[in-house]
């Protein structure tokens, strides 16, 4: 029931991220999703295989529930962050939806925990789960802020905004 | 040790920054053939192709293959990693090159994954990857997947960026007529 109601929210989520006017043009948030899922995976990857702090379940259904997690949820939730911070004027605005959706990334990856999707090993330490989202925003956001000169360059976008 | 063995302990590591320096060699002589927003784009998205599928298979619950001997994300992973966004680069130019359409797609397509199988089985004989169960014609399948994806996307980015560049150079001409100056 857990996982059924995880993956409706999902569901809820992307959707109403696709019907949503945005600001950043389509490449720059193909670029800016392309890039969180590799950060993802490369945090992931070091995590799990290398330090041995998390344990992905074993189990099928866990399995392909952290896949779009990782693939679709984390990139949407990022991009959407980078995306509402770069369509707001005022710094505290900017500000207020950076600490929004990094709350929003903590509780996810809270949940997939409390689902036992990913499980902690007894050396993890909470402050990692808490440190990747704020890092994880602000990599994308300026990422993207480096790849908008690019589309600047190649004369793809009207003007920097 | 002596030079020998140490060239066969590290046979891996050699091959990669081998293959590494040749691709990216090429590379900086075609950069400017595509669009650099372009040429980012499919180039992430090759290296994203690649380590999600390693992220995948390659760990448990699956574990179908380990990368360069250790069963853990080192430098010599790092190396191979790199040589994805370089073979998506490739891909894309001679696709662009060559103005693949058509029937040409599917043979174009074929022809890669021919080449990625048999790139692998070099990469397979310098211990850059030790299959546990994988065998060469999953990964056929996988290069026919992972290549058309690259064809569409390439032909969705190229459309998004001719579009946005044609709108940019009408505002441009439009502002220009009524005397702005902005540009």
């Amino acid at each position: 029931m857990d996982h059924i109601l995880l993956v409706t929210g999902f569901f809820i989520l992307i959707v109403t991220f696709f019907a949503t006017e945005k600001s950043l043009h389509l490449l720059e948030l193909i670029f800016g999703w392309l890039l969180v899922v590799i950060l993802h995976d490369a945090y992931f990857t070091l995590v799990s295989l290398n330090l041995k702090m998390v344990v992905p379940s074993m189990r099928l259904s866990d399995f392909f529930v952290r896949i779009f997690a990782h693939k679709f949820i984390t990139p949407t939730i990022v991009v959407w962050a980078v995306d509402l911070m770069n369509s707001s004027r005022l710094a505290r605005h900017k500000w207020s939806w950076y600490l929004f959706f990094t709350a929003l990334l903590i509780l996810l990856n809270m949940m997939l925990r409390r689902l036992d999707i990913l499980k902690d090993a007894s050396i993890w330490e909470p402050w990692v789960t808490f440190s990747k989202a704020p890092l994880l925003i602000a990599a994308a956001w300026l990422a993207m802020l480096a790849y908008r000169r690019v589309l600047g360059k190649d004369g793809a976008l009207h003007e920097f905004r | 040790m002596s030079f020998v063995e140490f060239l066969i302990q590290k046979k891996n590591v050699l091959f990669t920054s081998a293959c590494l320096i040749v691709a990216y060699t090429i590379i900086w002589r075609l950069r400017k053939a595509l669009p650099a927003s372009v040429s980012m784009i499919m180039m992430l998205f090759s290296l994203d192709l690649a380590f999600s599928l390693d992220n995948t298979l390659g760990l448990p619950p699956f574990d179908f293959y380990n990368t360069n001997i250790i069963p853990s994300f080192n430098g010599p992973d790092a190396l191979t990693l790199l040589l994805y966004p370089a073979f998506g680069f490739l891909f894309t130019y001679f696709y662009y090159r060559f103005r693949i359409s058509g029937v040409a797609i599917t043979g174009y397509i074929l022809l890669w994954a021919v080449l990625g199988v048999c790139f692998e089985a070099l990469n397979v004989q310098f211990d850059v990857f030790q299959y546990k169960g994988w065998r060469l014609t999953y990964s056929f399948y996988i290069y026919l997947l992972v290549q058309t994806l690259m064809v569409l996307m390439y032909n969705f980015i190229r459309e998004t960026f001719v579009r946005a560049k044609s709108t940019t150079n009408m505002r441009s001409k439009s502002q220009w007529h009524a005397g702005s100056k902005r540009y």
